[in-house]
């Protein structure tokens, strides 16, 4: 998607043909984001998937996660790839220019 | 009080059937004893006579060919004076020669006449004995009277009439009391169920104190009626608390309502946000309040299965990071040795993550919390500790209640149910939790069974 390159076997991202070090949370946390691109996923269903958590702790733990994934994947680069969408959940898309 | 026990219901009783069947099966078993007396004794009186008889028969014509061959003398001798024996000598003719009865058939060997009864006024009618044919043609017999015999026979049947009578009388009216002291407890059993059933839940069934069967009975139908009384107790409370503790945010969310509707504008964006964070938490605590039934009807026990604690405790961890460090807490974890447990993840999980909330909500701003992990004693020991506030030992059992919250922690966040969702879990899971004091703070303690 656009430059991003995620290799799930390897368990590998690159962004711009450069390696991006990922923690096993935020890989996971991207993999799902990739398997459900240009689709908007709800806070649920993140904590369901990515941690295996069929109820709402109350944590920033999404947010937090989300946002260090942002600093990594898509800080400096002219097109961001993860979205907010308000009231809602999170899309991973290109944007349209 | 128990109600009479009348007669149709007593013969209706199972005590009383089993009485009757039982003084039946007395009177038979006396009848076949009766039977093999009777013929028994009848046989050996018989035995006996025909032994005496022989032997005085042998003697009789012994002493004839000792004395001479007068054997005619000699019955006629024995015939007037002895006393209990009858005897007879015909000759070849059938004559009598001698003797003291009349003139008989001359049939060789064993004879018996005469009934058992009728004979008191003639001995003549019962005789037995025996009789020989003489080398001469004639005949010789030796006969006692039977009227003994016949007299101990009749005296053995109205004995027996008498026993009869007397132990079937006796069985029924034992059986009678029986069933009529069973039945009395019986009835107090069921006028207690229909009391009952009235609604006097209070009610139990009344103990005779002699520790018998029925006590036994008695008490263990007491002891679920407690049961049930508990739990009806518990479901009244529960109900209460749900009416009492929703009541609040429901009004709350009416007067919010109320005041934008007397505002007469579209409402502004920030109160439709504080109505539906209102509206969330009324439905999260339904949502808990149905988990935990949901929980402890014990259904959720068919899904479970080998799984590794330590992960469930690094995900509660990693997510409740964020949150303590908020707090400017610290969230630290020692997790040692083999943790695989046998249970349902997504419910141990949940009771972990509202253990450190709940160490956290309450630990305070600045608080150590504390999670450890590690096989003990044949159990895997899971503890959630901090040192925040604690909760006072008197307090310790009333938390794990639903709605149950310390005055101290009334401010804060939370609708009452996260402990006791984590009782109902570790229920489930066949252990409970152990609120300890951590000096100071709260320690709590699980001991979960390994896989």
């Amino acid at each position: 998607m656009a430059d991003l390159e995620v290799d799930l076997l390897a368990r590998s991202v690159q962004r711009g043909g450069e390696a991006i070090d990922l923690q096993p949370r935020e890989f996971r946390l991207l993999e799902y984001l990739v398997r459900h691109a240009d689709q908007v996923v709800t806070r649920t269903m993140l904590l369901e998937n990515v941690w295996d958590l069929n109820f709402d702790p109350h944590t920033n733990v999404v947010e937090s996660n989300i946002s260090r994934l942002r600093g990594k994947i898509d800080k400096g680069r002219a097109v961001e790839l993860i979205h907010t969408v308000r009231g809602t959940g999170y899309c991973l898309r290109v944007p349209p220019r | 009080m128990s109600r009479p026990v009348n007669r149709t219901r007593l013969l209706r009783t199972t005590s009383f059937r089993l009485t009757l069947l039982y003084a039946g099966l007395t009177a038979l078993s006396f009848v076949l004893l009766f039977v093999v007396v009777y013929v028994s004794t009848g046989n050996f009186m018989d035995r006996q006579i025909d032994a005496t008889v022989a032997t005085e028969l042998a003697e009789v014509q012994s002493d004839a060919a000792g004395k001479g061959g007068s054997l005619a003398g000699i019955v006629r001798d024995l015939g007037t004076r002895s006393d209990g024996y009858f005897y007879l000598l015909q000759d070849a003719q059938g004559a009598v020669v001698a003797g003291n009865l009349p003139a008989l058939e001359p049939v060789p060997g064993i004879r018996e006449w005469g009934g058992p009864a009728h004979h008191r006024s003639n001995p003549l009618q019962g005789l037995r004995g025996r009789g020989v044919r003489l080398a001469d043609g004639g005949y010789l017999f030796v006969g006692m009277s039977t009227y003994h015999l016949h007299e101990m026979q009749e005296h053995v049947v109205r004995v027996f009439l008498w026993g009869f009578a007397a132990a079937l009388a006796l069985a029924l009216a034992g059986g009678t009391l029986m069933s009529l002291s069973v039945a009395r407890r019986i009835e107090g059993m069921s006028q207690t169920s229909r009391d009952i059933v009235g609604g006097d839940l209070g009610r139990r069934i009344p103990l005779a104190g002699n520790a018998d069967e029925f006590d036994h009975l008695a008490a263990s139908l007491n002891a679920m009626l407690d049961r049930i009384q508990l739990l009806m107790d518990g479901l009244r409370q529960v109900s209460t608390d749900i009416a009492h503790d929703l009541r609040t945010p429901l009004t709350r969310l009416r007067q919010r309502i109320e005041q934008a509707q007397r505002r007469g504008t579209a409402p502004a964006a920030d109160v439709l946000g504080d109505t539906l964070r209102d509206l969330d938490g009324i439905l999260e605590t339904f949502a808990a309040l149905l988990r935990i039934a949901q929980i402890e009807s014990g259904t959720r026990r068919a899904g479970f299965a080998r799984l590794d604690l330590g992960e469930v405790l690094r995900t509660v961890l990693e997510v409740y990071q964020p949150a303590a460090e908020e707090r400017g807490q610290v969230l630290g974890a020692s997790l040692d040795g083999e943790l695989a447990v046998r249970g349902d993840r997504d419910l141990l999980t949940q009771m972990f993550a509202n253990l450190v909330e709940n160490a956290s909500r309450h630990g305070g701003a600045g608080a150590r919390i504390e999670v450890t992990a590690r096989p003990q004693h044949g159990m895997v020991l899971v503890a959630v500790a901090d040192n925040g506030p604690g909760i006072p030992e008197g307090e310790r059992d009333k938390v794990l209640r639903r709605f149950y919250r310390l005055e101290s922690s009334r401010s804060t966040p939370g609708n009452g149910l996260g402990l006791s969702l984590a009782a109902a879990v570790a229920a489930l899971h066949d252990t409970r939790l152990r609120l300890l004091d951590n000096h100071p703070g709260l320690r709590v303690e699980i001991a979960l069974a390994p896989a």
